[in-house]
């Protein structure tokens, strides 16, 4: 088994990495330009980007649902192109579609998960079902979306994988559904000491959930830092204002909520009290990264995150 | 392996409930026309159309002209009731030989395309470590199930066939040879198969229910072909008398010169022969010549069954490798 993976590993320090990572389909279009990324072993990490920004294109290729035109992925040093069994050994994946068996009841998906991943535990997966008042014996037709979702996070779980996959889990899910989704997915990951890697547009999820962000736009990465950091080392003003600090840097301009135009800089932590600027949500940070990645180069297009 | 086949069962439920009520009414068919075929107990004198030989050609006439009146009207009576059976027996011997290749295509574009259309491949291929795993449990339990359950209207088929011609062994006779018995069975075997993959490159059911059943059609006229280039090398000349168009394959009728033993073609000892009464002398004909026929015999029967079904057996190991292919390379979407 050795022997296998040794030419697989890119380097073995990240859960996820992608090396130089470019994927273009027919037609020329680009959905993912040399990217480079580490997730770190235990972050809980955002995914954000504008549709087409590649962010489900990067997260099928760590699954090897993808592969990559060019460049390395690979999910705790193994490629998944190269070894997948051991690759998939490793990740729970959670798709942007709860993609559940018409006619088959929830027990029986938990079934299903146990005869198809040998290791995959079934008490807990049911045991958290149960918390979450969904009923084994239900038809998974008559779900709600939120019970669809919290299904598919329940079997990724029961897998124990040390990485998960969640591609816009949250999307079709109302806030207290999402809330609910996001509440067991953190309590799950840390519990086990695992990492997670979570696509989504809505930002007040991920700033409750996860404590690293990647933005990424055109095909490219724009940030990757935590968000604790993102939040700090950022600040907004109006496009008029001018800040007196020394070695700030705009990143990029971007419409407020009453149609002002506000700016984003880039200021030092130890410097982050300049009066003509106030501290930058997180949302605020996403929306002049993606500002600033769009008007100096026009990005190139690509297929629907 | 025991959650394995209950899962499968309930994901495909309406397929199997579907093909295996065509196959309980197909059977239960068969059996009825059977018993009333069995019920006209058609006395062994009666049965002229039996084994028509090549000599007779069509001819409806006996052998030995049954000489008891009272015999001749019961034989009228009980053959019309008999033919009139036997003719519902044929139309229902021809539906269940398409029965086994709509069952193979309703189930084999499930399997992996509903998969891929539904979503479900996703969940299924990131649960499940090896795509070839998943893909060979389904793909051959969902098979032995449908071959399982194909394996009855094969079977009752045979008794129909037997039913239809009580004096013929229907192991030792071509009659009917390719819509009863384990070929019925392996040509739904085949068309699941080309559903399996076909399902697998599209990915949606409703074009690849089209495109399967375009190329079942396809597949079946190139192997019904192949098969008959391949019986013509088995067949030998016979006694014209002693073949019969019931029981074997009769692919030629000429003449033995008797003299020489070489094979001559009706026309040149028609045109060899004395003109009588302005055609040639029969009379001429018979003393010079034996006529034969080139026969794949009956009691080949079971030799070509074996062959087709290995052939087969063997493509659908092919079009199943092929699936597997598709299955570890292609997206889940």
């Amino acid at each position: 088994m050795e022997a296998l993976i040794q030419p697989s590993v890119v380097d073995g320090k990240a859960a996820l990495q992608a090396r130089a990572v470019a994927k273009r389909y027919r037609g020329g279009v680009r959905a993912l330009d040399g990217i480079d990324l580490d997730i770190p072993v235990g972050s809980i990490c955002a995914l954000v980007g504008p549709n087409g920004a590649g962010k489900s294109t990067l997260m099928k290729a760590w699954v090897g649902f993808e592969r990559p035109s060019s460049g390395s992925v690979a999910v705790f040093g193994i490629n998944p192109w190269r070894n997948r069994p051991a690759a998939l050994d490793r990740i729970g994946y959670v798709s942007q579609k709860p993609s559940l068996y018409r006619g088959l009841t929830v027990a029986d998906h938990v079934a299903l998960a146990g005869s198809l991943r040998s290791g995959f535990d079934p008490g807990p997966t049911r045991r958290r079902l149960d918390e979450l008042a969904i009923p084994l014996g239900q038809d998974t037709r008559t779900l709600s979306g939120g019970q669809q979702a919290q299904v598919m996070l329940a079997l990724a779980l029961g897998t124990h994988a040390q990485v998960f996959v969640l591609d816009e889990p949250l999307a079709s899910l109302d806030p207290l559904a999402r809330r609910e989704f996001l509440h067991v997915l953190v309590d799950a990951v840390r519990a086990d000491g695992a990492t997670a890697v979570l696509s989504s547009h809505v930002i007040t999820d991920i700033e409750q959930a996860c404590d690293r962000l990647v933005v990424l736009g055109g095909g490219r990465k724009i940030l990757d830092v935590p968000i604790a950091e993102a939040i700090s080392s950022h600040r907004v003003g109006t496009a008029e204002a001018l800040p007196e600090t020394a070695g700030a840097q705009p990143v990029g301009t971007f419409p407020g909520p009453f149609g002002e135009r506000l700016t984003l800089w880039l200021v030092p932590p130890e410097r982050a009290d300049d009066p003509a600027l106030r501290g930058a949500t997180l949302e605020e940070v996403i929306l002049g990264q993606l500002a600033a990645s769009r008007s100096p180069r026009t990005p190139t297009q690509g297929q629907p995150s | 392996m025991r959650t394995t086949i209950r899962l499968l069962l309930k994901t495909y439920r309406f397929e199997f409930i579907a093909i295996t009520l065509a196959c309980l009414a197909m059977a239960g068919a068969e059996l009825y026309l059977t018993s009333r075929l069995d019920a006209l107990a058609l006395p062994k004198e009666c049965q002229f159309d039996q084994n028509i030989s090549v000599e007779q050609g069509f001819a409806t006439q006996p052998e030995e002209p049954v000489s008891d009146p009272t015999l001749v009207d019961s034989c009228q009576e009980k053959a019309i009731a008999f033919s009139d059976s036997d003719q519902r027996s044929a139309v229902l011997m021809s539906f269940g030989a398409a029965l086994p290749v709509l069952a193979g295509i309703l189930i084999g574009v499930a399997v992996v395309g509903r998969e891929l259309e539904t979503g479900t491949a996703s969940l299924a291929w990131t649960l499940s470590r090896s795509r070839r795993r998943w893909y060979l449990t389904r793909a051959l339990l969902v098979g032995a199930i449908l071959g399982g359950v194909l394996l009855l209207p094969s079977f009752t088929a045979n008794i129909l066939e037997h039913a239809r011609q009580p004096l013929i062994d229907p192991g030792s006779s071509f009659n009917d040879g390719g819509i009863r018995g384990p070929v019925l069975v392996m040509l739904g075997l085949l068309t699941y198969s080309i559903g399996v993959v076909t399902g697998a490159v599209v990915g949606r059911q409703l074009p690849a229910v089209i495109i399967t059943l375009a190329l079942a059609l396809l597949a079946i006229l190139a192997f019904e072909n192949g098969v008959s280039r391949w019986e013509s090398t088995l067949a030998e000349w016979q006694p014209a008398a002693s073949s019969s168009y019931s029981i074997d394959i009769v692919l030629e009728q000429d003449y033995r010169d008797r003299a020489s033993g070489l094979i001559v073609d009706q026309g040149s000892v028609f045109n060899a022969a004395p003109q009588v009464d302005g055609g040639p002398d029969g009379a001429w004909i018979d003393a010079h010549y034996d006529s034969v026929a080139l026969v794949v015999p009956g009691s080949r029967y079971g030799d070509v069954v074996a062959v087709e079904t290995g052939a087969i057996g063997a493509a659908l190991l092919v079009l199943l490798g092929l699936g597997l292919f598709v299955v570890i390379h292609r997206r889940p979407d």
